[in-house]
Order: C-alpha cells, then structure tokens, then sequence
C-alpha cells in the first residue's frame, strides 16, 4: 500500500472505533500508540490523526495532547440545536433532490437497522445510524451543509456509541429512521421536518441522561479494536 | 514565558489572511508548498498541514496534477452558503435578543474592538456550537464579499442592515431581529452573486 493509501485507511480504521465507541471520550489518542494498534509506521498514523483533528474528532488539550474530545452538557444543548437547525433544512431539501438509487441504499440500510434491532446487536446500531444520518445529508445535495453536520456530529461521537439507552429507546430511534425513509420516499418534507427536529431532541435527552454515567476514571487507549471499517 | 503559536497556526493563518485580502489572484493563482515554504521562511510540514487546513475550510481547492488553487466559487456555492447563513444567523440574532443585556455587552464590545458584526452577533446568541458554524461559514463566504470591489452606496446599506439588526436586538425584539437579518443576508447575496459573476467574466 503507498502511503496516502495507508493513512486513509488508518482515517478510516479510527474514525469507525470512534463511531462504534470503541475509543471513549476522554482517552488520549498517542501517534506512536495509533502507529503500533495498527501495525504501521508513525507517518501515516500522523496523517490519519491531523485529518481527525481537522474534522473535530479529536482535540488537543492545554498540554498539546490529543484527546477524543468528552462534551459537557451544555455543549450536548447547543449542539443539537444547530442539528435541529441545519438536519431539519438537509431533510426539507433531500426530500425533493434524492435519487431513486439513493433510496433504495436507504430503504437498505433501514433493513440493517431493524435486523439489527431484532437481533439485540446493539454494537451495529450505532454505525448505521451514522450511515443513514450521512446518507440523507448526501442526498441534500449541499456539501458545506454535509460538511457543516459533520463537524457538529464529530465532537459527540464518541459519546453517542457509549450511551446506548434502552431497549425501548433504540426501537423508538430505529422507528423513526423508517419513517424518515417514508417521508423522504413520499416527498413529504414538512413531516420529514418535524420527525428530524423530535429525533434529535430524543437523541439529546438520551445523551444528557447518560452523560453522568460515563466513566469517572482517566479513559485509555484501547489495545485493540474490534469493529473493521466498512 | 511566552504562548507560542505553533508554527502550522502561523502558516494557517498567513495563508488565509492573503486569501482573503487578495482573493483568487493570491499567490499567482496556484499555491505550491515548497514556494510557500520558502516565502514564509518555514519547513514545508506546517505548510501542508496548513493547506489541508484551508481545503477543509473551502478556501482553496486541491488543483490537478498538484497543488492548491484559491477556490472560485461558482453562483451555485454563493446561494447555498448564503442560505446556511440566513438559516443560522437569523436564530443567532433571535436567541441574542431573548438574553439582551450580554448580547448588548457582546456587540459594543466588539464594535469598540473592531470586530467583525456577523461574528459578534453569532457569540452573542451565547450559543458556541452555533458560533462555530456561523464562523465557519463566514470565512468561506469572505472569499467572495472581500475580494470583490462594493461601491461606496453598497456599504452604506449594508452597514445599514447592521444598524437594524442591532437596534432589534438591543429593544429584544426577537421576531425583528430576525427579519433584519434576513433582509440584510438577502441583500449581501445579491452583492456577492454579482461579485462573482463579475469575477467569473473578468478572469
């Protein structure tokens, strides 16, 4: 692999652990660190972790570290407010713009999540989230909104994969996943609107409630990762 | 001690400032590390960090077979940031007349620092996710509104809109607030469209 080939799939490798909250917020993430999890040499790995930093997964700290950023509650607040904003705005411009190929990859992925639903893998639930979330910013066709979310989205990560909720939580957000599909499938953007604006104030409320149930202790570096990219 | 800005900062923000003072004709209109290096008197690693940097912030554009070029941003590209703005700045400038007080703290103090209006309302919302982004996008759409030439009568009624916007936030009137803004956003579009079309037929 040439080098600019290894440093994306490292991105990637990172990105996905940070995805499905293999890496919790907090943890400290070392170059050197990276370079051996992945058994590469440190350049690349440096690559990987300057376009995460650039993306706002992770963040130096007052002594220089990078450290996967831990949001406050306060942050989590304001955070959704600008989603609710700009996801509602992505949804109400998708639902004239997206192809019928892009809703046949989203009809797929709501299959995905409802398997996943069914089958108690929880650990799966948190990766197409992110795949279907970015699939509906796709299809707004307006990628400094796509680029704008993100960057929004980069900074809870971590957090999102570590609070998982109930049972009942999760059937409500993998519930209304479809019914974004419906409304996206029907062109109906005003109830696409209002579904956004009610998932993300769930997915808000979710967070806050588990925020004081994370980890007091300083988090690590995991040893190894489990989830590959996809 | 001294705070050191590290050097990719330094490199980051050099870069930019030229961008944004001199628009598409910076640096010859092609921006190469290596020259950039030897002009900023620096190694060529703070460089590329920087110029990945300005890619991710859409101020310069990967060129083919190598290199960086400002960004020329199409009408298209004008519109669709034009209307995250409204979207954005509009709330920004409701949520700061719902907390007057700070927000009427916020806005002199950056009027008396110099600082840019759009971005002191956007903190004044006391919102700083939503500052981010209205900062992001602010320095993407400055590409277009600073390199181009606006008449004297342009200013005077954008500065204008500024006016507006601050007197309904200072009387907490929300709804004006936004209306306000809204006008004034609507109007630098049109600005700003016809900068780049200008632009587009001068290059």
């Amino acid at each position: 692999m040439t080098a600019a080939s290894l440093a994306d799939a490292a991105y990637e490798r990172l990105r996905t652990a940070l995805v499905h909250g293999e890496i919790e917020p907090g943890a400290a993430v070392v170059e050197a660190e990276v370079a051996g999890l992945l058994r590469m040499s440190r350049t690349p790995a440096r690559e990987a972790l300057l376009r995460l930093e650039l993306e706002g997964y992770v963040q130096r700290d007052a002594a220089g570290r990078l450290v996967v950023h831990p949001p406050t509650a306060r942050e989590i607040a304001e955070t959704f407010m600008v989603r609710q904003l700009l996801e509602g705005h992505a949804i109400r411009l998708a639902a004239s713009r997206i192809s019928d190929a892009e809703l046949s990859s989203l009809v797929e992925l709501i299959r995905l999540d409802q398997r996943a639903l069914r089958r108690r893998r929880v650990d799966e639930l948190a990766g197409i989230n992110d795949r279907i979330h970015t699939a509906i910013l796709v299809a707004s066709r307006n990628r400094t909104l796509s680029e704008l979310v993100s960057s929004l989205r980069a900074r809870i990560y971590g957090l999102n994969a570590f609070v998982v909720g109930s049972q009942s939580d999760q059937q409500r957000f993998v519930a209304d996943h479809a019914e974004m599909v419906r409304c996206l499938r029907d062109g109906d953007d005003e109830a696409a609107v209002a579904l956004v604006h009610d998932h993300l104030a769930r997915a808000r409320d979710l967070l806050l409630a588990g925020l004081d149930g994370l980890g007091a202790a300083e988090p690590s570096f995991p040893r190894r990762l489990r989830v590959s990219a996809a | 001690m001294s705070v050191r800005v590290p050097l990719r900062q330094q490199a980051y923000e050099q870069i930019r400032d030229e961008l944004l003072t001199r628009g598409p004709l910076a640096f010859g209109g092609r921006l190469a590390e290596e020259q950039l290096a030897r002009r900023l008197a620096m190694s060529r690693t703070p460089v590329r960090d920087a110029l990945r940097r300005l890619a991710v912030a859409g101020l310069v554009e990967s060129a083919p077979g190598g290199g960086y070029l400002p960004r020329r941003p199409r009408p298209r590209d004008v519109r669709e940031e034009y209307e995250l703005r409204a979207l954005l700045e509009c709330r920004a400038a409701a949520l700061a007349a719902s907390r007057p007080r700070e927000a009427a703290d916020e806005l002199e103090r950056a009027e008396a620092e110099g600082r840019d209006f759009h971005l002191a309302v956007a903190h004044a919302s006391g919102n700083e996710a939503l500052a981010r982004s209205i900062g992001t996008l602010r320095e993407r759409a400055l590409v277009h509104s600073l390199a181009s030439s606006t008449s004297v009568h342009e200013l005077e009624r954008l500065r204008e809109g500024h006016r507006a916007v601050r007197t309904a936030i200072r009387a907490c009137d929300a709804p004006d607030a936004e209306r306000r803004m809204a006008e004034h956003l609507a109007l630098a579009c049109e600005l700003a469209l016809a900068a780049v079309r200008t632009g587009r037929e001068a290059a």
